[in-house]
């Protein structure tokens, strides 16, 4: 299909029942999905397997999408909400913790002021130590904290297209971040200690 | 007014107006302004290494991937729409809807039965109302005679008695009913 037709023109004729737009749509953006939820879920299978929902999901909401949003935005709505009900799903089970507590215990505002450390140490530690700390820091997120940080981080989106992506206010958006970020500090805080 | 975690955030990320920053800043001791420097160098450094070590692997088998969407979507589209299902399909998919009418219906008629039967067969130990009050009366039935049975039934308010009498064919005229 020609690339120069744009993601509404795409929209509307998959509205109308066009398979072939469709496709086109999911080749566009097949690879953002499986990296955006691969980064929550940290699994290829799964994140492989909850792609695939979420395209499916968007064809069946498209009747519902007017437009007032760019597909990409409402899209990834789309895919975060598929990935936070099955994280969610994954914790009912008894899979896995998620505890925010420790981001508000610790991240008092009025209380750290103070500087108390000194700069990270990437230089004196293997890269791929850094990288295990880092996901299994990431993991201990709830799927909110996880995907605001990461669509911020990562994913190089906007306030207020977090808030869009994840159906809240801005203020909201920057809240979690500001925690995300505490506590993600406060689990790699011996990463930033010296030797 | 904003909170301080939307303060905070934004002069992390340099996304906050000029006018603004200068406020903010302007309410920090230099203590807390060296602090605030040293978290921002380590959100950038975090950020640095949640993009290299959280990078996703290439999407495994993309033309399989489109195809498995786009099949799932044809089945979807199937189910939901027969009326448009080519014959064979139609044929198979009104196999079953028969089925499971029949199968309704079977289960209709036996419920119906089982209502039927229950209303009509008389209940053990149930007994209809009445006209009279069975008052047996001990039957004097000869030893020697056998197949012969009496039972007297009375009713004081139709001052009715009603002897049945059965095996007998006849009441010998030596016999009286007494």
């Amino acid at each position: 299909m020609n690339a120069d037709i744009d993601d509404n023109e795409l929209v509307a004729r998959s509205q109308q029942g066009d398979h072939a737009a469709f496709e086109e749509l999911v080749t566009r953006h097949r690879r953002k999905a499986f990296a955006m939820i691969y980064q929550m879920v940290r699994n290829e299978q799964d994140a492989w397997d909850l792609a695939q929902e979420a395209f499916i999901r968007a064809w069946k909401s498209l009747p519902k999408f007017k437009g007032d949003a760019s597909f990409y935005t409402w899209f990834y709505r789309i895919t975060t909400n598929v990935t936070i009900d099955w994280l969610r799903k994954k914790q009912i089970a008894g899979e896995k913790e998620f505890d925010d507590e420790v981001a508000v215990r610790e991240a008092d505002p009025t209380s750290r002021l103070l500087p108390k450390r000194t700069a990270l140490p990437q230089e004196k530690m293997r890269s791929a130590e850094i990288g295990d700390r880092i996901k299994a820091a990431i993991d201990t997120l709830s799927p909110e904290h996880r995907s605001v940080i990461l669509l911020k981080e990562v994913e190089q989106l906007q306030y207020n297209e977090i808030a869009e992506v994840m159906g809240c206010s801005i203020g909201t958006v920057m809240s979690r971040l500001f925690y995300a970020r505490k506590k993600l500090q406060t689990l790699l805080r011996d990463v930033y200690e010296n030797d | 007014m904003k909170t301080i975690e939307e303060r905070q955030t934004t002069w992390m990320d340099q996304t906050m107006p000029a006018d603004e920053r200068a406020a903010f800043e302007a309410e920090l001791s230099s203590a807390e302004r060296n602090y605030l420097e040293q978290e921002r160098a380590i959100v950038a450094d975090l950020r640095e290494g949640l993009r290299h070590h959280l990078a996703a692997p290439p999407l495994e088998a993309p033309d399989f991937f489109n195809h498995r969407i786009m099949q799932t979507i044809r089945e979807e589209e199937t189910v939901s729409q027969p009326a448009d299902t080519p014959a064979g399909e139609a044929s198979e998919s009104s196999f079953w809807h028969r089925l499971g009418r029949l199968a309704w219906l079977g289960a209709g008629a036996v419920a119906l039965a089982v209502v039927l039967t229950a209303s009509m067969i008389p209940r053990g130990g149930e007994h209809a109302p009445i006209d009279y009050s069975a008052q047996v009366i001990q039957p004097r039935v000869p030893a020697d005679v056998d197949g012969i049975s009496a039972v007297a039934f009375h009713s004081e308010e139709s001052d009715l008695t009603v002897l049945w009498l059965d095996g007998l064919e006849y009441l010998p005229d030596t016999h009286a009913i007494n």
